[in-house]
């Protein structure tokens, strides 16, 4: 047997085994039921009939096993949330009415058809069960209702979970970035270079490194931070590497004013452009140029990082959309949904693009001014 | 202690480069400090002025440390000092090889030492040869973990041209020199057929005839010839014959492609 039909028959026999349990657990309570038809029949000196203590008690067990189907089924479906509490209280409500009639039709066809019930006019069925049946309905709702709370919870834990790793995993890039021996070494190296040739430029250098790691040191634990704030350490980080490339590399900011307030996941350029002058510039002799642009269209943020290096290789699309790329990725689908995208375009003047589209939120009021205003 | 020393600083970022060519103007009897700013220019400089002495940057564009010094003639390398930011891989190479080599950021005297160090090879017949057999053995390994080429040097207009194996459509044999074409013209370099056969990645370069090796990404339709021969036609509209010697391996490349 092939290991996919093994699975398939552990699947089967996991789900018999769990049907079976759901009968056994209504039987269980048929007989429950029964047992007090026992009882009051023993108490009043009656002869105990089966046909009359076991088989309707054990005949309700069984149908209400079926209807508690349908009770899950639309207890998953109705919305839920205090805002929907209305219209979920009249859905469940008519539903409990309509499944009423239902299990007294199908008590009556049942004992007709067994002949433990030799005449049931419908009516008095109905007036002798309805009240029960409603009642048992939203007993039974309340597990169903349980479970999908529940289940919700555990979802949420999870995806906070998810996103939680990811960040640390966006986080653990960045600074492995910023610690690696091409960016931090070749960095000191050139630091110890300008302390001979420029002293101040090499005092803005250490400057500029120390508020790089800082400022990536500062944004742990943050999901979500102001543009403006990304964009100072890309900042930062592309000043070092300017001084490092000198007329290398040529940086260009597209960046609309109104977009700086907007949030962004924090540490989402950083990687991107860090991709751009590995494989873009660095590779280069003549160097080039790096673009970064955001931009605020129909509800969106669209942020793209350029650069007019060789664009998409099978060589940098395999690094590039390593871990980095799909660590972005699954952060952005885990923030917003379905709600954004990431592309990677080859440019016609060419190049490589990354074009990134958010929802535009736009951070209302900045934690500082919030201080000072107190 | 040998005087008249030139040196050449190989580094693409020109504050690293500065750094090591005012640390060599310092030093007495070192009467030449050329610089270069990646590994291409530095093959020409180093074929042109022939330094004594080189630091050569190991991460660099278009051809790294070890491209350059494969690039160059085993019998006349100058002095290496290799010059790295820590690159685990190159420093196991250099150990390994007991060649000396500066981690940046470097001090001063760490560079004297190096320097120092480099004059005794220079001025020792014997040690000046163990130096270069070490070269040998460092571009030896290097040639065992990337067994093909990615790039070919070849000698144009006086001077020295790095060809991209991707950019080869093809290679024909011609006596004793291969002729590479590619979209830019052809290239002689002075090797034999096989021995540049040997180098080539059997995944994307196939001979189809003695005298024929076709780059795979540039064939565009294969026609059955007589005597189990075929044509092979490339991008440009170029027809080769393939023998049947090389036939099997051309049919085994047919069936694997879509």
């Amino acid at each position: 047997m092939s290991p996919d039909n093994a699975g398939g028959l552990a699947v089967i026999l996991r789900r018999g085994a769990g049907a079976i349990a759901y009968l056994v657990a209504w039987t269980v309570l048929g007989l429950f039921f029964a047992s007090q038809a026992v009882m009051y029949s023993a108490y009043r000196d009656r002869p105990i009939s089966w046909n009359r203590t076991l088989t309707p008690a054990l005949a309700d067990a069984f149908i209400w096993a079926l209807l508690a189907l349908g009770i899950y089924w639309l207890a998953m479906r109705v919305p839920a949330g205090r805002r929907h509490l209305t219209a979920a209280l009249a859905i469940h409500a008519a539903a409990s009415v309509m499944l009423a009639v239902v299990k007294v039709t199908v008590w009556m066809l049942l004992a007709q058809a067994t002949g433990w019930l030799a005449s049931a006019p419908f009516t008095a069925l109905l007036l002798g069960q309805f009240h029960g049946a409603v009642f048992a309905y939203w007993v039974i709702l309340g597990p169903c209702l349980a479970l999908r709370y529940y289940r919700q919870y555990r979802e949420r834990e999870v995806r906070a979970a998810q996103l939680e790793a990811r960040l640390g995993q966006a986080q653990l890039e960045v600074l492995k970035n910023q610690l690696h021996p091409h960016f931090l070494f070749n960095t000191l190296h050139a630091i110890a270079s300008l302390t001979e040739e420029d002293p101040p430029g090499a005092t803005r250098m250490i400057a500029q490194l120390s508020e790089l790691l800082r400022g990536s040191l500062r944004h742990i634990g943050a999901h979500e931070v102001a543009l403006a704030e990304e964009l100072d350490l890309v900042r930062l980080y592309l000043g070092i590497q300017a001084t490092r490339f000198e007329d290398r590399l040529v940086i260009e900011y597209q960046v609309e004013p109104e977009t700086l307030t907007a949030l962004v996941p924090s540490l989402l350029l950083q990687p991107l452009v860090e991709n751009a002058i590995r494989y873009g510039i660095a590779p280069r002799r003549e160097g080039g140029r790096v673009t970064i642009g955001a931009r605020r269209e129909e509800g969106h943020l669209r942020l793209w990082v350029a650069d007019d290096g060789p664009g998409l290789s099978p060589d940098r699309s395999a690094a590039g959309s390593g871990v980095g790329l799909e660590n972005t990725r699954a952060r952005l689908a885990h923030l917003y949904g379905r709600d954004q995208s990431l592309e990677l375009l080859n440019r016609e003047t060419g190049g490589l693009e990354v074009l990134l589209s958010l929802p535009f939120r736009a951070r209302t009021t900045h934690p500082v001014h919030q201080v000072d205003k107190s | 202690m040998s005087d008249r020393l030139s040196a050449l600083v190989v580094d693409d970022e020109a504050l690293a480069r500065r750094r090591l060519v005012r640390l060599l103007r310092r030093e007495p009897g070192v009467d030449r400090v050329r610089e270069c700013r990646d590994g291409v220019e530095a093959v020409a400089a180093i074929e042109a002025d022939r330094p004594d002495l080189l630091f050569l940057d190991v991460q660099m564009p278009v051809l790294d440390g070890f491209e350059v010094l494969e690039a160059l003639d085993p019998d006349r390398r100058p002095v290496v000092v290799f010059v790295t930011a820590f690159d685990r891989y190159a420093l196991r190479a250099f150990d390994s090889h007991a060649l000396d080599y500066l981690l940046k950021p470097f001090e001063d005297e760490r560079f004297q030492e190096t320097l120092q160090r480099a004059r005794e090879y220079l001025d020792g017949k014997q040690a000046r040869e163990e130096h270069a057999a070490r070269l040998r053995a460092l571009v030896h390994d290097r040639r065992a973990e990337q067994p093909f080429l990615s790039r070919v040097a070849v000698r144009a207009q006086g001077g020295l041209v790095f060809v991209r194996v991707d950019d080869i459509e093809w290679l024909e044999a011609a006596d004793n020199y291969v002729r590479l074409h590619t979209s830019a013209g052809p290239y002689l370099i002075r090797e034999t057929m096989s021995r540049v056969a040997a180098r080539l990645d059997p995944g994307r370069f196939l001979r189809i005839h003695r005298s024929a090796i076709v780059n795979l990404n540039r064939i565009v339709e294969v026609q059955p010839w007589f005597h189990g021969e075929h044509v092979v036609v490339l991008h440009h509209g170029q027809r080769l014959r393939s023998s049947r010697t090389y036939a099997p391996e051309l049919r085994r490349i047919l069936q694997n492609t879509p």
